[in-house]
């Protein structure tokens, strides 16, 4: 779908160069270099008020950087119009504003704004898209339900459904599974992995439970506090030591049959 | 689907509210040759006259008049992200009300009445895009504060212009605030005005259904939401200031007919801004003609009449609920 498949290896995706970015004279990250591979499913992990939805937003281009650049594809966002962006880059937000009435449908076909010309309207195949991606959260059958009639899980799904219309190839998920009952965590997680393993999405969460991240996530990045991050492979970096540090808590660590699993102790 | 219904269903009240107020009043005319009237065609020489000099300009007064602050409440109210604001919400019509009195004190009518209001307005609006702006950021909240703070102060402002003002003048100058259009002789400014402000709006209407939800949810999804805000202060503030100067603070049209709307199923933003003009319009009209004729020859207030048809008509709809 994309027009922008470059032939450098590593222009296509999102990356950061040399990002500063500054919150409440706090700094969340310094001199940040990263890059989010096609293919990766990343967790943001750190300490409330660390930075992570300050960060996320920063990437999506919706908050300006102290210094450095994001880069998509290759090309900085400054240089992109927020159209261009949206095309290619989704951000789900923490919370969700719902000031007026609207139904489920309505508000999952959004997603298709960035893909649609000023005058055009949503066809019959945005809406198969919509209904497709509500099927993907299970909400199929909700279509016509209000949207301030749905429960706080219900109305999570609804807003990674609109992602999922919108079916950007970098995905920015600020806390995705926040209400979600025990097993739409853990299905919705298998479905973005699932989702990423096809080689040419990238996901990025900021994430809380440390189990879910060593299940369904291959990287992780770690923000510290005052400007210290820590990224890399996730067998490498969600150690015990490093969590002790990052959460200022000890923290334990079994094998079991599922893989890793931490906990506070 | 109920909105491609919608519509022609408006369109079909508008025509019918026209021809109303065309065919009310103390000289009887007929539709046949109320229809004969507007072709060019033949008619009695009276008749023709009330129709095409008195009761013509006044209702496509009212019609644009209503159209325009329908439309310019829709706006308000998504810029805002408060179902609750309406055009008036932040102080323009009381930087026009202000201008407007001081005109009628001083003894001006006419075009300069209307001149006055109109730079009134601008005024309250420069006024408040300026404030709100000043610390860089540009938050709905900020932005409403700041309105509703000025507004205030405009609010004073007429209350002591109408303390000071001689008896003599005090009548005219509280028809004008709440709302008169038995002076509106020129509609086809208003209506120019009202046309383009729906062909402005228009292609930004999928942006509007966007920013609906938040300017972070806008922003993510492509919307450039500093560029639409700002267009769409702009474009309400101009469609509020285009029908103060027609027609004074003409009150509850701007807040009540886009939420008639959405209570009725129209979320959005392309069939509802239409909608609204539509709507708006036609309210207005049926409520000036009510306001000429109910007390014949007295006149009453328009304001009242769109209130008392308002009141009832939103209660019933926001019992049903929204569909």
């Amino acid at each position: 779908m994309s027009a922008a498949q470059g032939a450098m290896p590593d222009a296509a995706g999102l990356a950061a160069r040399g990002l500063t970015v500054h919150i409440g004279g706090k700094t969340v990250c310094r001199d940040l270099d990263i890059v989010f591979d096609a293919g990766q499913c990343w967790a943001m992990l750190g300490r409330n008020g660390a930075g992570k939805t300050t960060l996320l937003h920063t990437l999506a281009g919706l908050r300006p950087a102290a210094s450095g650049t994001v880069e998509l594809d290759g090309r900085p966002l400054a240089a992109l119009s927020r159209r261009q962006v949206a095309r290619r880059l989704g951000l789900l937000p923490q919370s969700h504003q719902d000031p007026f009435p609207a139904r489920v449908l309505e508000t999952a076909l959004s997603g298709r704004h960035p893909h649609l010309a000023p005058w055009q309207w949503e066809g019959a195949l945005d809406i198969e898209l919509a209904r497709r991606a509500l099927a993907r959260v299970d909400l199929a059958g909700l279509e016509t339900r209000m949207v301030d009639s749905l429960s706080g899980g219900e109305r999570r799904r609804l807003g990674l459904a609109t992602v999922l219309t919108q079916d950007p190839a970098i995905a920015l998920l600020d806390e995705p599974v926040n209400h979600l009952d025990l097993h739409h965590q853990v299905a919705l997680l298998a479905m973005l992995r699932e989702a990423t393993r096809s080689g040419e999405r990238t996901a990025v969460m900021a994430l809380h439970d440390l189990n879910l991240v060593a299940r369904y996530c291959d990287h992780v990045l770690m923000l510290f506090g005052e400007g210290e991050v820590l990224h890399g492979p996730t067998e490498r970096v969600l150690t015990t030591e490093n969590l002790a540090r990052l959460l200022g808590h000890p923290i334990g660590r079994v094998t079991s049959e599922v893989g890793p699993l931490y906990f506070p102790m | 689907m109920r909105a491609r219904l919608l519509l022609p269903l408006l369109g079909l009240l508008t025509l019918t509210s026209l021809a109303m107020a065309l065919l009310s009043g103390s000289l009887a005319v007929g539709p046949v040759e109320l229809l004969h009237i507007l072709t060019g065609g033949r008619g009695t020489g009276m008749a023709r006259e009330v129709v095409l000099d008195l009761r013509l300009p006044r209702t496509l007064a009212a019609f644009a008049t209503g159209a325009l602050l329908a439309q310019a409440g829709a706006l308000m109210q998504v810029l805002l992200r408060n179902p609750l604001a309406d055009p008036y919400v932040l102080g323009i019509s009381g930087g026009a009300a202000t201008a407007a009195l001081v005109a009628l004190g001083v003894g001006l009518g006419g075009l300069a009445l209307s001149v006055s209001a109109f730079a009134g307005a601008l005024v309250a609006m420069i006024l408040v895009f300026g404030l709100a702006h000043g610390g860089g950021t540009w938050s709905p909240n900020r932005l409403l504060l700041t309105g509703v703070v000025l507004a205030a102060g405009w609010g004073a402002l007429i209350s002591l212009l109408l303390a000071l003002s001689p008896n003599a003048s005090l009548r005219g100058m509280l028809f004008w605030l709440m709302g008169d259009l038995s002076g509106a002789a020129h509609p086809a400014t208003a209506l120019t005005v009202a046309a383009a402000g729906l062909v402005l709006a228009l292609p930004l209407a999928r942006e509007l259904n966007v920013l609906t939800a938040g300017t972070l949810q806008a922003g993510a999804l492509g919307v450039n939401v500093a560029r639409l805000h700002a267009a769409i202060y702009l474009l309400a503030s101009l469609l509020t200031a285009a029908a103060v100067t027609v027609a004074g603070s003409i009150g509850f049209v701007g807040l009540v007919v886009p939420h008639a709307l959405r209570l009725l199923g129209v979320r959005d933003h392309r069939v509802l801004l239409p909608g609204a003009a539509l709507l708006g319009g036609a309210l207005l009209v049926l409520a000036d003609t009510l306001a000429r004729t109910v007390a014949a020859p007295q006149q009453l207030p328009v304001g009242v009449i769109t209130a008392a048809l308002g009141v009832p008509l939103f209660l019933v709809l926001l019992r049903r609920g929204y569909r």
